[in-house]
């Protein structure tokens, strides 16, 4: 008999949080009933390995672009002919100075590519701003009010899907050519469509949910069952694409100043390093391989962050 | 005679293909304060469609239509939508059925008990937190202020249907109207909500109208009791009178369904109602609980009765007299 209290106590306490709730019932609180309490966001996402490697090289990559002008080795303009085409320290004739070489124009290439992650990051962020704005209010309106707002919202979106994005924005660049904060804006509204897809759906699912049945039940106007109920409980999800989308427009970004349409030189972009660099591509092919990598490796750490959040989202609880 | 609330003809039609469905008919009720009215039948008899029609909260397809709808003396019929939601909340409020998923996961309970006093009263955050602490110690919950910071996934069941209840008074109403409150709880915690509702609606002299196909609750709980089968009042009086003398057979036939403990022997089939609810689509045509009744005559066919009072205080739809029922 004792041997099984015994055991059943082991197993009491060796349950987890057991320890929580008889603290709760011994701090007074009423019935003793209260649930555990789920490990918060950051606890469960200290043990999501790709979640933590991710974060750790977004951190690294926007403190980067932030104190650029304090990490960047040499001025990203500063131009040396003689210089030229200097390769990285790891061939012949590199030197530590200019670790990853010098460009056709003789600029230090590890400070222009600095320099670009400013460029990558802040386009990126702008455009999907935009998008995230445009497309939320529209699946919001369109996953609360149904009917012809719904019918409405979903033919804008049947069109933007039929337009191919770059097309339209060579088109659209050309005509505010040279505005990068153009380029940026059209890219903001023609991105928006993840966001009203999912912002339609999990809006769907919460205009069902009780509370904000009992939400009108005490007396709340629409407006503010949208900003209340609404917004903050889809949140999770939008998050999610946010990510993506930012590196999407990256991607995007970095195409355009590819094809000439996007930062004008003598900015330090990317895309535009890239395209600066494709004629050497058989005799320097690292000025290809630098920019190429740093849009891979932000790119990658942005969908890996994205995948850990949505995995951490997935569980019960709150970002 | 002032009653708090009264509706009178109170009619609720769903649009369908093929005709619209009557899902309440003809229905007149009234109560007055410090009184709990409840509103018993089978699923699918209207209880809930004409709770969500007092509240003007219908879904878009359904369309109320009421002779007379007054709540403390004002007409509900004649005001705005923009004036429904502002009467919700502070002079009317609903309380629902399932207490885990009636809270915004999103928003702790405090900041959410604030936002209701907030949305219809000029008070400061700091008096409304007041009053929110005030409110979750008159409905039990102890540490109330220590509570207000927790989210509605830390908090059990019974807590939950505790805050909801709170939030229904922040903003002190007169008349709360409960869905089934207290079906998804389990039995300890039923009867302590039940007696919760009861303790606070004597304390602030509101009116309760309760919905429930829980024939104890409706026994233990409310002053008055409607019955309603096929969208209409079938019988309509006090409690204890319905409930020791019923003069429907429908209400007879309910209270026949609950197994007693000692008058039922192991292995005796549980009492029931054979048959189901007839289509509420269409016109009734004499009594809509004929097919079901053991009683039913030929006239039960041809005549669609009203109300009928034996005295002003016990009203009932048959043809039986009373004796007649008494089997």
């Amino acid at each position: 008999m004792p041997e099984a209290v015994v055991s059943s106590r082991l197993h009491e306490s060796s349950r987890p949080g057991a320890a929580d709730r008889a603290s709760a019932e011994a701090s007074g609180d009423s019935f003793g009933v209260e649930f555990v309490k789920p490990a918060t966001f950051l606890e469960r996402a200290r043990k999501h390995r790709i979640f933590v490697f991710s974060s750790v090289m977004l951190a690294l990559i926007i403190a980067a672009a932030i104190f650029a002008p304090l990490i960047a080795p040499h001025d990203p303009y500063l131009q040396d002919l003689a210089g030229r085409m200097t390769p990285p320290v790891f061939y012949e004739g590199g030197s530590w100075d200019h670790i990853l070489g010098k460009d056709g124009l003789g600029r230090d290439y590890l400070s222009r590519i600095i320099y670009g992650t400013r460029i990558s990051l802040l386009i990126g962020c702008i455009a999907t701003a935009v998008s995230c704005l445009i497309g939320v209010s529209l699946g919001v309106a369109a996953g609360y009010f149904g009917g012809r707002v719904d019918m409405a919202v979903s033919f804008l979106l049947m069109i933007r899907l039929t337009l191919p994005v770059l097309l339209v924005l060579l088109a659209t660049a050309a005509v505010v050519r040279g505005s990068v904060t153009g380029v940026v804006l059209i890219m903001g509204c023609l991105l928006w469509d993840q966001f009203a897809v999912i912002a339609r759906s999990t809006t769907q699912q919460i205009r069902a949910a009780d509370y904000v049945r009992s939400a009108r039940a005490l007396g709340c106007s629409q407006w503010q069952i949208i900003r209340a109920d609404i917004v903050p409980n889809i949140l999770n999800p939008i998050i999610v694409v946010i990510t993506f989308e930012i590196a999407s427009a990256i991607l995007l970004e970095s195409s355009l100043s590819f094809l000439g349409l996007g930062v004008q030189p003598p900015f330090a972009s990317w895309g535009l390093m890239i395209a600066e660099a494709k004629d050497s591509l058989f005799f320097q092919p690292w000025l290809i391989a630098f920019p190429g990598a740093a849009l891979f490796v932000l790119c990658l750490g942005i969908n890996l962050f994205g995948d850990g959040l949505r995995d951490l989202a997935g569980g019960q609880g709150r970002v | 005679m002032a009653n708090l609330l009264e509706v009178e003809g109170l009619t609720v039609d769903i649009a369908m293909r093929g005709g619209p469905l009557h899902a309440v008919r003809d229905v007149t009720l009234s109560i007055n304060r410090g009184e709990t009215l409840g509103l018993v039948g089978e699923s699918g008899c209207g209880k809930s469609m004409t709770l969500l029609a007092l509240m003007g909260l219908l879904p878009k397809r359904a369309e109320a239509k009421a002779r007379r709808l007054l709540l403390g003396g004002r007409d509900l019929l004649a005001v705005s939508k923009a004036g429904m939601s502002e009467i919700r909340g502070s002079q009317m409020t609903m309380i629902f059925q399932e207490p885990m998923t009636s809270l915004n996961p999103s928003y702790t309970i405090g900041n959410q008990l604030i936002e209701v006093i907030r949305r219809h009263k000029a008070v400061t955050r700091a008096q409304a937190k007041d009053r929110a602490v005030f409110l979750l110690e008159k409905v039990g919950i102890a540490g109330a202020s220590a509570r207000l910071n927790r989210y509605p996934h830390e908090l059990s069941g019974g807590l939950r249907q505790r805050v909801m209840i709170a939030m229904a008074l922040m903003c002190g109403p007169e008349l709360i109207v409960a869905d089934e409150p207290t079906t998804a709880l389990d039995v300890t915690v039923q009867a302590q909500i039940l007696n919760l509702l009861g303790d606070l609606r004597r304390e602030f002299n509101m009116a309760l109208i309760m919905v429930t196909h829980d024939l104890g609750i409706i026994a233990r709980t409310t002053d008055n009791v409607a019955v309603m089968y096929a969208g209409e009042i079938v019988e309509w009086g006090r409690t204890s009178e319905v409930f020791a003398a019923p003069k429907h057979p429908y209400t007879r036939a309910l209270l026949d369904c609950i197994p007693v403990p000692g008058r039922v022997h192991a292995g005796q089939r549980l009492g029931s109602i054979r048959g189901t609810v007839p289509s509420l689509q269409g016109e009734l045509s004499g009594c809509a609980f004929r097919a079901r009744c053991g009683h039913a005559r030929d006239e039960c066919r041809s005549e669609h009765l009203g109300l009928n009072s034996s005295d002003s205080l016990h009203d009932f739809r048959c043809i039986l007299k009373p004796k007649e029922l008494v089997v």
